[in-house]
């Protein structure tokens, strides 16, 4: 991770660079907050990555970035769907419900499964990805709950851009960029994506086959008055591995998932206020399909189960900018259906009204922040998110944060209604192995999902080019949602029910230098425990850890080596072992790049190589064009 | 395989070869504005990347650079042009080839200029400058009533000092009155400060780190704020941070005018006979916030034409 603060230090000109004082000496981020704030002021942690990061990670997708660059993440195969860990957050059913994805501002995360599955966005036509730590609710409302992500993509291209790549084991990706703009301010822009991600040659049946399209225009000039819309489809088809509560690992299951999204949105700014106002809205449909397994776990029929659905939202705020401060108040009502006549009972629909406020203020060294956000929902009631925290500017090097708030998770449609979902377990019978059908129900009565999170931490910027930043977190989760057998005499039937209610105490730290002409190395760690009221059998690593060297030059040769640990874990078995990443880059020149990619460098045997026989580590060759 | 790779990246000669001063940021800026133009103008070159580490082994990648066999060297930056000057000034029969230097604060200071003499002959260049004058227009469009401008500046640094001096020209062609207020790193910034107050009605920030580095840029802040004066600069990063207009440097743009001149030398032009070349476009940034604290209204006209106007 790279912070980018040059300001500090500098004494007498004669010798020195003077043209860095026309550079902004530190990355602001809006995510947070939906104001700008520095990374360096931002009362969570937050971590930012940009175009330069993302290309020398060599990630295919949005997911395995997050995987491979920042300790705090930890990504899990499972059923249908490969997910994220957050902070010892894990999913509670095997999507990344307990994350709110963004794409350039635009809610992504379902009512189906309150999920998006960031494997589905792929890394080439994004500009930059920014995190924000903890809990989100009191600005976004449901699913905010262990953080938000904020996709921003590319935008600006004066030129048709096409370009096309091709990996080892048939991966290929293309894509094709343009956008203008016009003397008064009028702006268009698309990208259409085409690629397959072939997975790990360790393991089978985890292919990515995705096609999306974004769309985005711009009215107006962007600081005054304007309109922006913005449509993107996304047609994703992704292999299973395995599940979470060990169910035997079924190499035929896909993971279908259809979505358009949309939004329109108006915003003006005066002297003293601005606004937005904003239509937003998806519909889509998820078929999940999976094969019966036969006795000798043979492979059966493979059976589509197909779900739909809506969203369709109207969200309002203002915001005042006052002597030393600024008031952000607004609301949201949304509107949700989902549709399945065999495994939902047929259609369900809800609504959800909100209204938030937020202030920030500017008192110097201090710079305190107070939120809240309360919804009111048609089906599991109402819920207030407040959320509080501060900046302090010790001295020019270094700043103190805290911060402490609330956030839930809404239940997804397919927990509070699910029905005929029939999965397998394997199941000993003497000496051999054999399917055990379970029926999964939903349960109308569930609660939210609520956790109280609060951080302190310390950031140091140092003028010779190294930063440090630790961070001491809490979490106390409630209500957790997981499933259970409900019937001591009918052990094949599992609902979901709140369950759990358990701590998670934790402490990360982040290191990043540079170490001169075009060498950084990164250092993040992340140790958490857990304090368990009710035993939950499984949960993420207690401990992870991300090291990376990279050189980075505009034209030549640049690369990167990563170690992540633990690898990227599969059905209930604690992930262990360091996984080793080399990705060289050779720009050629401004258009046309190699790239080599070495996953498991040094061939470790990780619970995913240990799943698959026939070997572990995988090469990726790709070359780009841009035509 | 991945020897042939690393022997394509650092053995092989190169038609230019750039030396940045710095990686990252505004310095990818120029680079890329430089490439792209010359891609533009069909230049099909071997271009090498180089940056320096701001120690002793500087002179060292100059050298570097040099056993490339470059046509020019591409210096972006104040330390990278200095680095060249330099190596060129202790290894007078070394052989040279010309340098096209960008994103240079004070080339006339660093002796860059024609007019410098045979030190100068190989050196041609764009200038990373804005105007005063500009800055003077931007501010009495928005606040026609302001007569004295203070600044703070190093009077120990001559870029400093050329330009306060120019400062002063500009101001007095447009009937105003500059004040400026010596301040060397070691003395007290609130001392210099209070010589101003009450003498001005704005302030304008210069290049200086005196004044412009982050704890010195939030004193003066605090100042002008306390004051109720307006804030100019010349980046949007401080107008992000609460000064009322800035008139920035398009880095982009700086890379293009380099890759003109590149172009000119390429074709046969002779540096010294090349004028260093200034921005041609100017980016203009307002803070509405700091125009409410101040009670002025900033015409809609000009904040249409703005390229960014910041709230907080």
């Amino acid at each position: 991770m790279m912070s980018l603060l040059w300001g500090f230090g500098f004494a007498q000109r004669s010798s020195e660079s003077a043209e860095w004082l026309f550079a902004d000496p530190q990355e602001v981020v809006k995510t947070t907050t939906r104001t700008e704030r520095t990374v360096y002021e931002s009362f969570t942690t937050v971590r930012v990555l940009t175009r330069s990061e993302i290309e020398l990670s060599g990630a295919q997708t949005v997911q395995e970035l997050l995987e491979r660059m920042v300790a705090d993440f930890q990504g899990q195969e499972a059923s249908l769907h490969r997910f994220l860990s957050v902070r010892g957050a894990y999913s509670s059913s095997e999507f990344n419900e307990r994350l709110l994805f963004l794409l350039d501002g635009l809610p992504l995360n379902d009512a189906l499964l309150g999920n998006f599955p960031a494997m589905m966005i792929s890394t080439h036509d994004v500009e930059r990805v920014e995190v924000a730590f903890g809990p989100g609710s009191a600005m976004y409302g449901p699913n905010a709950f262990a953080g938000v992500v904020n996709i921003i993509t590319t935008q600006e291209n004066e030129r048709p851009s096409l370009f096309n790549g091709y990996t080892a084991r048939g991966g290929y990706n293309a894509s094709l960029r343009w956008s203008s703009r016009t003397p008064n301010g009028t702006q268009w822009g698309m990208q259409a994506s085409f690629w397959r991600d072939p997975g790990s040659d360790r393991i089978r049946n985890n292919d990515t086959l995705v096609r999306s399209v974004m769309l985005n225009t711009q009215i107006g000039a962007p600081n005054r008055r304007h309109w922006k819309l913005y449509y993107a489809y996304i047609d994703g088809d992704r292999g299973s591995v395995g599940m979470r509560y060990g169910v035997f690992p079924t190499p035929h299951d896909r993971f279908v998932y259809r979505t358009h999204y949309w939004q329109a949105e108006q915003s003006s700014q005066s002297e003293t206020r601005s606004q937005v106002v904003r239509l937003y809205g998806l519909t889509g449909e998820q078929d999940m399909l999976r094969s019966t397994p036969l006795d000798n776990f043979g492979l059966g029929s493979r059976t589509p189960r197909e779900f739909e659905q809506s969203m369709a939202g109207l969200e309002a705020y203002w915001r005042w900018n006052l002597p030393q401060a600024s008031i952000l108040a607004g609301g949201d009502f949304r509107w949700t259906q989902a549709r399945s006549a065999v495994h939902l009972g047929g259609t369900h629909s809800g609504t959800n009204l909100a209204v938030f406020l937020q202030g920030e203020w500017n008192l110097g060294r201090w710079r305190p922040i107070l939120g809240a956000r309360y919804d009111q929902h048609s089906i599991y009631g109402s819920q207030f998110s407040p959320r509080g925290g501060f900046t302090y500017q010790l001295s020019a090097h270094d700043i103190l944060r805290a911060s402490v708030g609330q956030a839930f998770r809404a239940p997804s449609y397919i927990e509070l209604y699910l029905q005929n979902f029939p999965i397998w377990m394997p199941v000993q019978v003497g000496s051999s192995w054999v399917p055990f059908q379970i029926d999964i129900w939903g349960n109308s009565k569930l609660r939210p999902e609520r956790v109280l999170s609060a951080e302190v931490g310390w950031k140091h910027a140092s003028p010779r080019g190294w930063s440090l930043d630790l961070c001491y977190f809490y979490q106390d989760i409630e209500d957790g949602v997981t499933l259970f057998q409900i019937f001591s005499n009918q052990p094949n039937i599992r609902q979901y029910n709140n369950l759990f209610d358990y701590t998670i105490r934790g402490w990360s730290a982040e290191f990043s230098a540079k170490l001169g002409k075009g060498w950084n190395l990164s250092a993040g760690y992340v140790q958490q425990r857990y304090d368990a009221r009710i035993r939950e059998e499984y949960k993420p690593p207690v401990e992870s850890a991300v090291l990376r060297l990279a050189y980075w030059q505009e034209r030549g040769l640049s690369g990167q080596i990563a170690f992540n640990y633990p690898a990227v874990g599969v059905g209930r078995t604690d992930a262990y072992a360091w996984n080793s990443m080399l990705n060289l880059i050779y720009h050629q020149d401004e258009r046309t790049r190699w790239s080599l990619r070495v996953d498991n460098l040094f061939n470790t045997p990780t619970e995913l190589s240990w799943r698959v026989p026939g070997g572990s580590r995988s090469v990726w060759f790709t070359f780009q064009r841009d035509w | 395989m991945w020897g042939c790779l690393v022997l394509l990246g650092y053995a092989q000669s190169a038609d230019l070869v750039i030396l940045k001063s710095r990686q990252g940021g505004i310095y990818d800026e120029a680079v890329a504005g430089l490439t792209s133009e010359l891609e533009r103008q069909g230049y099909q070159l071997v271009i090498q990347t180089l940056v320096l580490k701001g120690d002793r082994s500087d002179p060292d990648i100059v050298r570097t650079a040099l056993t490339r066999k470059p046509k020019l060297l591409v210096a972006v930056g104040n330390n990278a042009v200095q680095a060249i000057q330099q190596y060129y000034e202790r290894q007078p029969n070394q052989p040279k080839v010309p340098v096209v230097f960008t994103m240079v604060l004070d080339p006339v200071g660093l002796g860059l200029n024609p007019e410098a003499g045979s030190k100068a002959s190989l050196f041609t260049g764009v200038e990373l400058s804005v105007r005063p004058q500009r800055m003077f227009r931007a501010l009495l469009d928005v606040h026609s009533q302001v007569k004295t401008i203070g600044l703070l500046y190093n009077p120990d640094d001559p870029t400093s000092r050329r330009l306060v001096a120019q400062a002063e020209d500009d101001a007095k062609r447009m009937e105003l009155q500059l004040v400026a207020a010596p301040l060397r790193p070691n003395e007290s910034l609130q001392g210099a400060l209070q010589s101003l107050q009450n003498k001005i009605d704005a302030f304008m920030l210069i290049p200086d780190p005196v004044c412009a580095s982050p704890e010195p840029f939030n004193q003066i802040l605090a100042f002008t704020t306390e004051q109720k004066i307006p804030l100019i600069a010349f980046a949007d990063t401080f107008v992000r941070r609460g000064a009322l207009l800035g008139l920035g440097i398009d880095f982009r743009e700086q890379g293009i005018l380099g890759a003109e001149l590149v172009a000119r030398v390429l074709e046969g032009g002779n540096p010294a006979s090349l004028p260093i070349q200034s921005p041609r476009k100017y980016l203009i940034y307002y803070n509405l916030r700091q125009a409410k604290a101040l009670n002025l209204t900033i015409p809609e006209m000009l904040l249409n034409l703005a390229d960014k106007v910041f709230e907080q």
